[in-house]
């Protein structure tokens, strides 16, 4: 960027529109200003060492570093976008369970792995947890119990983009839904 | 807390999950009470309104939820498995081997 650098500062040709004759003069602001504000120059919109940041000889303007930072935001994007993606939280259960009840989950990112561990507030020593894996439509429900028991209850999966959902037909306890309990889960993208 | 403001076909929305979302929507703690009534057997059964982002109104459902309990009566608990452990069901055994002789 260059700054304009002029022989004859302020200095102004004014052609009337009468067709008289054009005349030089010269123009000096006259506003009384309370603040004097910042001067559009170089040193305020480009500077050459700004601009060699972004790799820009002295002739770049400041549109040329907008161009440049639009392109490093999109290199940094499609990068992140390649990086796993984590979210953790919780849900307190309603209850309500079967096909036409399902839980759901929505990430801002589409899940590949969701896992859903057993209610925080829970005092039995029952613990209801499941794995899910993008793509498939049914996973395990895990269900251990004081006796060593282990039991094994289906979930009915649904991959819907950013929303994963899930239910059991045969009660609330087996769909991790529990009225009021707290489960955690864990999604990787 | 956020919601998924799509409703099942009984007329209940799935859990609130604690972490926000595209397309969730904003769920104040002053409505959470409601969505989660301590005197029902099921939670979820309300209507809302929102302005896109957040649940501006949060009224129980009673309608939809006794549709849905009627359809779902509370069962009579299991009966409880007696809690032996593998090694107490050994330890029985062993001890009617030693019994026996």
């Amino acid at each position: 960027m260059q700054d304009r650098v002029p022989v004859n500062p302020g200095r102004v040709l004014v052609t009337p529109e009468n067709g008289n004759a054009p005349y030089y003069a010269t123009l000096t602001r006259a506003d009384n200003p309370t603040q004097e504000g910042t001067p559009l120059n170089k040193a305020s919109l480009l500077k050459d060492a700004t601009a060699a940041l972004f790799g820009l000889g002295t002739n770049a303007v400041p549109d040329d570093a907008l161009n440049a930072i639009k392109t490093l935001i999109n290199g940094a994007n499609a990068n992140a976008d390649t990086k796993a993606k984590v979210a953790t939280g919780s849900y307190t259960g309603t209850g309500t369970y079967g096909a036409s009840n399902p839980n759901s989950l929505t990430f801002d990112f589409e899940p590949k792995v969701v896992v859903i561990t057993p209610p925080v507030n829970k005092s039995s020593v029952a613990g209801y947890s499941f794995i899910a894996i993008c793509g498939q439509t049914r996973a395990v429900c895990i269900v251990g119990d004081s006796g060593l028991n282990v039991n094994y209850y289906g979930e009915q999966l649904t991959w819907n983009e950013k929303t994963f959902s899930w239910y059991n037909k045969s009660n609330a306890q087996y769909q991790c839904n529990e009225s009021g309990f707290v489960y955690p889960y864990l999604a990787l993208g | 807390m956020f919601l998924n403001p799509i409703k099942s076909i009984d007329g209940a929305y799935p859990p609130l999950q604690s972490v926000r979302a595209a397309g969730l929507l904003r769920f104040p703690e002053e409505f959470v009470p409601v969505f989660y009534p301590t005197d029902k057997r099921f939670a979820g059964f309300v209507n809302i309104t929102d302005d896109g982002e957040t649940v501006l109104t949060c009224e129980w459902n009673e309608e939809a939820y006794l549709a849905y309990a009627e359809a779902h009566p509370e069962t009579e608990p299991e009966e409880p498995e007696p809690e032996t452990s593998v090694w107490d069901e050994l330890d029985l055994a062993y001890q009617e081997g030693v019994d026996s002789v």
